[in-house]
């Protein structure tokens, strides 16, 4: 098996692996909090529509 | 949203796997530039979170006047969705810009035309954000921030092209041009390339992905806005 071999970054390896690690976290919480966004208000809008059919049947066998 | 719903996950498996691969290409399989040693490796983050920071200015600006001219309601979410994800690749070319110019410049920041002019762009885009969660009625707030964008993008021009209009500050040229002359080397332009295409792909599949919470969230304001009438 091959072993996983960092890079030679001499010197500067806080910085690039800084800059990597701020980039991907700030990525992370982009994406995260988009797909949950996005995810809480589609089930928002199922839920009340669901409700608003289920209220309109209901009406309409009452008449 | 049927089509945009077909697109999403096709776009979003091409970013990942551009950005991914772009990223490992860079980061493992190129070697330390003479000058810059290991520092130039920054590039591939660097170079596409600055594009797409001051692009996603452009994007919002053309969506912005779609909404001014044609009252298209889908326009005026799409600019308001674009934003947070212009915001963040502001933030990241700001940070890694930082953190670039600190051994190479010698400091983390320098007041230098650039460099401001994409500060203030990335206030902008926290100003633009505020106005559409401050204005309650969805079609004056798409008015506002439509000028307010039309006003940012004075800086987002200035952010890409301070180098052309005064010649003087730290931060150096292009990375990448048309004049081959002034292109970096091959073997750090080949992922370069491959990660601003997949900043650019991760940046339409974030702006659909969005662009569609929006448009739910708009429906499911005006669903309860004429239950509360009936």
């Amino acid at each position: 098996m091959t072993a996983f071999i960092l890079p030679d970054l001499g010197p500067y390896a806080v910085e690039v692996l800084s800059a990597y690690a701020g980039t991907l976290a700030l990525l992370l919480i982009l994406v995260a909090g988009s797909v949950l966004q996005g995810r809480r208000t589609r089930l928002r809008l199922k839920e009340f529509e669901a409700r608003r059919n289920s209220k309109r049947q209901k009406s309409a066998e009452n008449l | 949203m049927s089509l945009s719903g077909a697109v999403l996950p096709w776009v979003t498996a091409l970013a990942v796997a551009m950005v991914v691969g772009g990223l490992i290409w860079g980061f493992f399989f190129t070697p330390n530039d003479f000058r810059q040693g290991a520092t130039v490796k920054i590039i591939y983050i660097h170079v596409p979170a600055a594009i797409m920071g001051s692009g996603t200015w452009f994007m919002m600006l053309a969506a912005s006047l779609v909404w001014v001219i044609r009252r298209h309601h889908v326009s005026a979410l799409a600019a308001k969705a674009a934003a947070p994800v212009g915001m963040v690749f502001t933030l990241i070319g700001l940070f890694t810009g930082a953190v670039w110019g600190q051994p190479m410049w010698g400091t983390w920041w320098e007041w230098d035309p650039r460099l401001t002019a994409f500060l203030i762009l990335f206030l902008f885009y926290l100003g633009y954000m505020a106005l559409w969660a401050a204005v309650e009625n969805p079609d004056t707030a798409a008015d506002l921030t439509a000028v307010l964008c039309l006003v940012g993008t004075v800086f987002a021009v200035i952010s890409r092209y301070a180098i052309l209009f005064w010649n003087q500050g730290l931060h150096q040229g292009a990375s990448l041009s048309m004049d081959a002359e002034e292109n970096v080397a091959d073997v750090f332009a080949y992922p370069l390339w491959i990660c601003i295409i997949g900043f650019g792909l991760l940046f339409i599949c974030l702006v659909l992905l969005r662009t569609r919470t929006e448009i739910r969230a708009r429906r499911l304001s005006a669903l309860i806005a004429q239950e509360q009438m009936a």
